[in-house]
């Protein structure tokens, strides 16, 4: 069984049926989901959501849908995070603060993170990329808020895999979608952080011409590790993230 | 096919291993026949002397599996052109640079006079990419302009979030190559430079060779494309085969 905790759709490059093909063609049972849209067409956070919903909305129990909204436009963008969970029913947020073009330490990502709390929704962050996304800024914000559930979407990439490391092992509200940094880096990761704290991602679905779901699935092979740990990996841990919300 | 693996380090590195001989068989199990090695961090960034001589080294132990580069880090300043131009007349061909291990920007007049250098011999020069403000693709692009006749590698293509940046950065320009370790968009790759202008390389052991081949092979490439991205490229950079 896996669940991918990091996987996008990007406009109507793929119906959710020839989605869902894709995903049994690698025994993927499950993916945590996000509109590329949603992320990069900054005004109209809310039509991606809905087109998002509607995507996911007869697949539920296989495309778990985040939603995202854009700090830009402030705090008007509270109730539409209480529309996504109430009405949508999507457990959580993802946010691109590189693509997005916000820092993470702006005083609206206080608001927003407080709603996440009042909300019980993980946020998903992109991170390895300065100087927005950077993994330790990202990190700050867990820290300053040790209620909310924050989840390294790349644990770092290539260039700040080692800041994900350090901040996982610091803080316990850090969780790793391990997506992005090399099969050295990877073995790594898993040796170095808390078991319970390593989730399987792929970043799928952005681009038509790139399966990353292939390319990140395989370079698993390489890496040495016990197989409760992979387990852990590959959808335990994801589920009981998502099983602990309310 | 031949296959040539155009970029790959051996020896003891501060946090990575690869000994020469555990390449080989890792060689041997993806029908590679000969792999590009380099030295790894330390001796990229400060022991370079030493570096150059393990890798010079293990070419004369397995002179049918293995090239050399040579690295230096441009700050030894007119020493560090004295052991380039050593390791060179020894028989490494070509100059591996990580300007983010080595500390200078791709296109700072520090790295100049090593260019030169590589110029009056001929041989390529590779640069890690994909690290900001160090090793970005446009930094390259400055370097290639300057440099016509210096045929450039870029390391990674800008792997990974240079991905836009690739395509303008080697626009119009023929003396750039695009590595494809850790790079997922090798489709874009041939697209934007042309199979003549890509080149197979695995990284290893920060990646595994039979992981970057199995990418390559994913795709529909024609064999002439293959064949060119897999080995005719990288001969043609080195001169070809003793």
């Amino acid at each position: 069984m896996i669940i991918d905790t990091h996987t996008h759709i990007n406009g109507g490059i793929y119906s959710p049926g020839e989605y869902l093909s894709i995903l049994d063609e690698y025994d993927v049972s499950k993916v945590w989901i996000s509109s590329v849209e949603g992320i990069t067409a900054h005004g109209k956070y809310r039509e991606s959501n809905k087109f998002l919903y509607n995507f996911c909305k007869d697949h539920e129990d296989r495309l778990v849908g985040f939603c995202s909204v854009n700090p830009n436009c402030g705090t008007e963008v509270i109730d539409e995070l209480k529309k996504c969970k109430e009405v949508y029913g999507f457990p959580g947020l993802k946010l691109h603060p590189w693509l997005q073009g916000f820092p993470v330490s702006s005083s609206i990502m206080d608001d927003i993170t407080e709603a996440c709390i009042r909300n019980d929704m993980p946020i998903i962050f992109h991170d390895g990329t300065p100087p927005y996304s950077s993994t330790l800024q990202i990190a700050g914000l867990a820290e300053r808020y040790p209620e909310a559930k924050i989840i390294l979407g790349h644990s770092g990439l290539i260039e700040m895999y080692d800041d994900a490391i350090s901040a996982a092992r610091r803080l316990k509200n850090i969780y790793l979608s391990v997506c992005g940094p090399s099969i050295f880096q990877l073995g790594k990761i898993v040796s170095s952080v808390p078991g319970d704290r390593v989730m399987f991602g792929s970043d799928f679905g952005f681009s038509k011409s790139v399966n990353g779901l292939k390319y990140r699935l395989d370079m698993w092979k390489y890496v040495d590790m016990e197989d409760s740990l992979r387990k852990k990996l590959f959808y335990l841990n994801a589920e009981a993230l998502m099983g602990g919300l309310k | 096919m031949k296959i040539i693996d155009a970029h790959t380090h051996v020896g003891k590195g501060f946090e990575k291993c690869l000994e020469p001989e555990k390449l080989i068989s890792i060689m041997d199990a993806n029908k590679v026949e000969i792999s590009v090695i380099c030295p790894l961090e330390q001796y990229i960034a400060v022991y370079c002397e030493e570096g150059n001589e393990y890798i010079l080294e293990q070419t004369k132990n397995h002179p049918d599996r293995f090239i050399g580069f040579a690295t230096i880090n441009p700050w030894y300043g007119k020493k560090g052109l004295e052991i380039l131009n050593k390791y060179l007349d020894l028989g490494l061909k070509g100059l591996k640079l990580n300007p983010k291990l080595q500390g200078f920007r791709i296109n700072s007049s520090l790295v100049k006079p090593f260019i030169f250098l590589a110029q009056s011999y001929n041989i390529p020069v590779y640069f890690h990419t994909g690290t900001p403000m160090s090793s970005e693709p446009f930094q390259l692009r400055e370097l290639a302009i300057e440099f016509p006749r210096v045929n450039f590698i870029m390391g990674h293509s800008g792997n990974t979030d240079f991905w836009t940046d690739v395509e303008y950065s080697v626009k119009g320009l023929k003396n750039i190559y695009l590595e494809t370790s850790h790079n997922l968009g090798i489709d874009s790759l041939i697209s934007f430079a042309g199979a003549d202008n890509v080149i197979f390389g695995s990284n290893m052991p920060r990646s595994h060779q039979s992981h970057e081949l199995d990418k390559i092979f994913d795709l529909d490439l024609s064999g002439n494309d293959l064949e060119k991205i897999c080995h005719l490229n990288i001969l043609r950079l080195i001169g070809g085969l003793k």
